[in-house]
């Protein structure tokens, strides 16, 4: 366990511990908002900085809190860090801000968060906590990007960020189910599926 | 056990569970500074954020308006427009009408809308300020076929679904939940406002 190297603490959240498809936690929002891409950069950033810092803190001050209060010194923590992304993104993403809604304030009790709170950053050096932190934020970010592509792109028949269309699909008829939740279902389950067969296939 | 025993874990309990108090005052009171900080940096654009947000809603709901400075919030009607309707946000006073800012509940959660109306009862324009429905279904309430039919409507009675107004295609919910909120603002603008006994 000490020959690990931070280059490895940052690349295990993208695929091999990746929080969404690998340890399946914090799949409720995710679900929600990959409805279009633009959320999903938003959403990934927004829960990037919240664990990242979360782990820093949590990881630097990991000798001076006692096991027994460890839970609601987290929480704390946490729900800082979300709040200040909640004020900042309201002042100055307004548009965003309205779409993800109670999504961003509902980042304090996302499962990621406070399981790596609890299972890395508490145990490990803050340096290991920040990559460990930084990985799996961008492998969520990661998976909302590929989520929001398919159903934006083949749900809505075209991809709009920041008011500006990227990719049309023209006098395509899209299938809305794509971007209702039974297509965010669908889409996580494909994803789920490539990727386990993909490794079933490398294994043989 | 012998009671000096028993002095002394009463003691160590205590002075345990005042080192995990002090600890926890400590993590929360650094908590409250960056929360204090962040909310007096942000504060000041929230609020101008709001307020443009409602300008801009209030334009677009009554087209006659020229400019935004026209336009007075009137505290003593939105007292009693809250009392009656308490969805009501805020209401503005104009030359040319009034604009009532309310939410209504749609589908995904509330619509913020603006409706405004004319001196004489008529609505001038429906504009969304926000809304959480379905993208591509709900959210094509905020389309102008859809909003442009309730202007000229100057009774409750005509604010009606597939009667006078036609729903969205697959999205009744949200249409229902605009046209709720249009019947409102109509309703506050019989009863507070123009004092007129309602349709």
């Amino acid at each position: 366990m000490s020959e690990r190297t931070l280059w490895q603490e940052f690349k295990k959240g993208l695929i091999e511990q990746n929080p969404l498809l690998k340890l399946m936690v914090g799949l409720c929002s995710a679900l929600a908002v990959s409805t279009r891409v633009e959320n999903g950069i938003f959403m990934g950033l927004a829960v990037t900085f919240v664990l990242t810092c979360s782990n820093v803190i949590i990881s630097s001050i990991r000798k001076q809190i006692p096991r027994e209060i460890r839970i609601p010194v987290f929480i704390v923590v946490i729900a800082s860090f979300v709040t200040i992304v909640d004020l900042s993104m309201r002042a100055y993403f307004p548009a965003v801000y309205e779409r993800l809604g109670v999504w961003i304030p509902l980042i304090v009790v996302n499962c990621i968060i406070l399981a790596r709170a609890e299972s890395f950053a508490s145990k490990n050096r803050v340096s290991f906590a920040v990559m460990d932190g930084l990985g799996l934020g961008v492998g969520y970010t990661m998976v909302l990007l590929i989520m929001g592509v398919i159903r934006e792109l083949f749900g809505t028949g075209k991809i709009v960020i920041f008011d500006k269309t990227l990719i049309s699909l023209g006098s395509y008829n899209p299938p809305l189910i794509l971007i209702m939740f039974p297509g965010a279902f669908l889409t996580f389950g494909f994803l789920l599926a490539l990727l386990n067969r993909h490794e079933m296939r490398k294994k043989k | 056990m012998t009671a000096r025993e028993n002095g002394e874990n009463e003691k160590s309990l205590l002075s345990m569970a005042a080192n995990l108090a002090f600890r926890l005052m400590v993590v929360g009171l650094a908590a409250a500074i960056c929360l204090g900080l962040t909310y007096v940096a942000t504060k000041d654009r929230i609020a101008t954020q709001k307020e443009a947000e409602e300008k801009q809603a209030s334009m677009d709901s009554l087209p006659a308006l020229k400019s935004a400075a026209d336009l007075k919030e009137e505290r003593e009607l939105e007292k009693k427009a809250a009392k009656l309707e308490p969805s009501v946000e805020k209401v503005f006073s104009s030359p040319v009408g009034y604009v009532i800012l309310l939410a209504s509940k749609g589908y995904g959660g509330q619509i913020r809308m603006g409706v405004g109306i004319d001196n004489a009862g008529v609505i001038q324009g429906v504009s969304i300020i926000s809304q959480s429905e379905t993208p591509g279904l709900g959210s094509n309430i905020q389309n102008e076929e859809f909003l442009r039919q309730f202007v000229g409507k100057g009774e409750t009675s005509e604010i009606k679904l597939d009667g006078e107004i036609k729903a969205v295609t697959g999205a009744t919910i949200s249409s229902t939940g605009v046209a709720e909120g249009v019947r409102k603002a109509m309703k506050v603008f019989d009863k507070v406002i123009s004092g007129r006994s309602p349709s």
